[in-house]
C-alpha cells in the first residue's frame, strides 16, 4: 500500500473503536493446525465443544451446496470427507455473519441484500475458478464471501460518513468505492484488507479485499483477486443482491489477461453462478 | 385470496393461509410478510405454492411486465460508463437475457 493511502487509512481506522472479533474457535482450530502430529479427532472435539458452531457445520456439509449423497452425522467424519482447511473455511463461511451487527441503521444499505451480493460473489468465485481448473475453490468462495467486509466496518463504525457516501451514490449515480474515496480518501477495500490483517486471515484473503477493484496492485495472489474482481462483476450484472451502489465497475484489462479466459466463458459462468445461488441458500439463512 | 406458484413470490406479498412442510411442521404464520431470505427458505424446504393476500396477486401481474419492459434500461444505466470493452458488452446483453429470464420465470 503507497505511502499517502497508509496514513489516510491510519486516520480513518484510528476512529474505529469497539471492532468485532472473529470466534475464538478459529484461533484455536488454526493453533491445533500448525501442529503437523494434530489428529482428526483433536479437532473434532474442538469444535463439537461448542454447539452452535457445531450445528452451523453439519447444516453446510449436509445442504446442496456440498451435495453428498449421504448425511454426515459427526463433525469427525464431515473432517475425514472434507479435510481440515475445508472445515476451518465453513466455521469461517457459518459465523462471518454473527460477527457484525444483523441490520444497519440505514435503509438504503440493506444487510441481508449485501451479504446476498457477498454470497453471490463467493459462488461466481468459485465457479471461475472451476472453470479454470482450480482446485482450492473453497478459498475462492470465502475470498467472493469477505470482499465488501469493508462497507460494514463502515456502515456499523463511520455511520455518519457511510450516510454521507450513501448520499453520494445516489444523487451523482457512482460506485461507492468512488463515494468512499472522495468522503474518507479510502474504500471499504483497504479498511477490509486492514480488518483482516487484524484478524490475522490468510494473504490471498487480505489481498483479495484490498485489491479487488484495481487487481494490477496485487503482489502475490494475482489470479485469486482477478477472480474476485470478475466475480463482483458478474454479481452485479445478474443483480444478486446490492453492494450499496447500482453503478458496475470498468473490468481490469489486467485481471481478464491474467484469466486468460474466452469471452463466450462467461455464459456457462453465469449459468453456473446462478444455480450455485441456489445451492448456497444455506448461508443466506445464517444471515438472519 | 389467491394460490400461486412460489417462484411467483416477491417480498412484501403477506401470505393468506399458514405454510406447512410435508410432514405438517409450521413454517409460516397467515399474515407473515415475505423476505428475500424466507422465499428461498421456503424453495429449500421444496414448497412449490403458498397462498397469498388477492391484492398482492393482482398486482403481480402489472407488476412482472413492468419489471420485464424495465430490465433493459437498468443494465443500460448499470454498464453506461463501461461498454466501450467488449467483454462487458458481451456481459450486458448477457445480463439482459438472464433477467428477463428470471422475471418470466417468476410470472410462470
Amino acid at each position: 500500500m503507497a505511502g499517502a493511502t497508509h496514513d489516510r487509512l491510519k486516520k480513518v481506522v484510528d476512529k474505529i473503536s469497539g471492532l468485532p472479533t472473529l470466534p475464538a474457535m478459529l484461533a484455536s482450530i488454526n493453533k491445533l493446525m500448525l501442529n503437523p502430529r494434530t489428529s482428526a479427532k483433536e479437532v473434532a472435539q474442538l469444535i463439537s465443544s461448542d454447539p452452535a458452531i457445531t450445528s452451523k457445520i453439519l447444516r453446510v456439509v449436509n445442504s446442496s451446496f456440498y451435495g453428498f449423497p449421504n448425511r454426515i452425522t459427526t463433525i469427525s467424519h464431515a473432517i475425514v470427507i472434507l479435510g481440515f482447511n475445508t472445515i476451518k473455511s465453513i466455521v469461517l463461511s457459518s459465523t462471518i455473519f454473527d460477527v457484525f451487527q444483523k441490520d444497519s441503521k440505514e435503509a438504503r444499505f440493506n444487510r441481508t441484500e449485501f451479504w446476498k451480493h457477498s454470497i453471490g460473489c463467493g459462488c461466481a468465485a468459485k465457479v471461475i475458478a472451476k472453470t479454470l481448473g482450480m482446485s482450492a475453490v473453497e478459498e475462492l468462495f470465502i475470498a467472493g464471501l469477505l470482499h465488501d467486509v469493508g462497507k460494514i466496518v463502515i456502515d456499523q463504525f463511520l455511520h455518519d460518513q457511510f450516510q454521507e457516501i450513501l448520499d453520494l451514490v445516489h444523487a451523482r449515480k457512482i460506485l461507492i468505492a468512488q463515494a468512499e474515496e472522495e468522503v474518507l480518501g479510502v474504500t471499504h477495500a483497504e479498511i477490509g484488507s486492514w480488518l483482516f490483517q487484524k484478524w490475522n486471515l490468510s494473504k490471498g484473503l487480505i489481498e483479495a479485499a484490498a485489491s479487488h477493484h484495481n487487481p494490477a496492485l496485487a503482489s502475490e495472489n494475482v489470479r485469486q483477486v482477478a477472480i474476485v474482481h470478475l466475480a463482483d462483476i458478474v454479481c452485479r450484472a445478474l443483480q444478486i443482491g446490492s453492494g450499496g451502489d447500482r453503478k458496475i465497475p470498468a473490468l481490469s484489462d489486467y485481471a481478464w489477461k491474467t484469466l486468460g479466459l474466452p469471452v463466450q466463458a462467461l455464459d456457462p459462468i453465469v449459468e453456473e453462478t446462478q444455480l450455485e445461488m441456489e445451492r448456497a441458500v444455506i448461508f443466506l439463512d445464517f444471515t438472519r | 385470496m389467491q394460490v400461486i406458484a412460489l417462484a411467483k413470490a416477491i417480498p412484501g406479498m403477506k401470505v393468506a393461509r399458514p405454510v406447512t412442510d410435508n410432514a405438517g411442521n409450521l413454517l409460516l404464520r397467515e399474515g407473515f410478510e415475505l423476505t428475500t431470505v424466507w422465499i428461498e427458505r421456503l424453495r429449500e424446504r421444496g414448497i412449490m405454492a403458498i397462498t397469498v393476500e388477492a391484492a398482492h396477486a393482482d398486482a403481480l401481474e402489472e407488476d412482472t411486465s413492468v419489471r420485464r419492459s424495465r430490465v433493459d434500461a437498468e443494465v443500460d444505466e448499470m454498464f453506461v460508463d463501461v461498454m466501450d470493452n467488449e467483454v462487458m458488452r458481451y456481459l450486458a446483453q448477457l445480463a439482459k437475457t438472464h433477467l428477463k429470464a428470471r422475471v418470466a420465470s417468476r410470472a410462470q
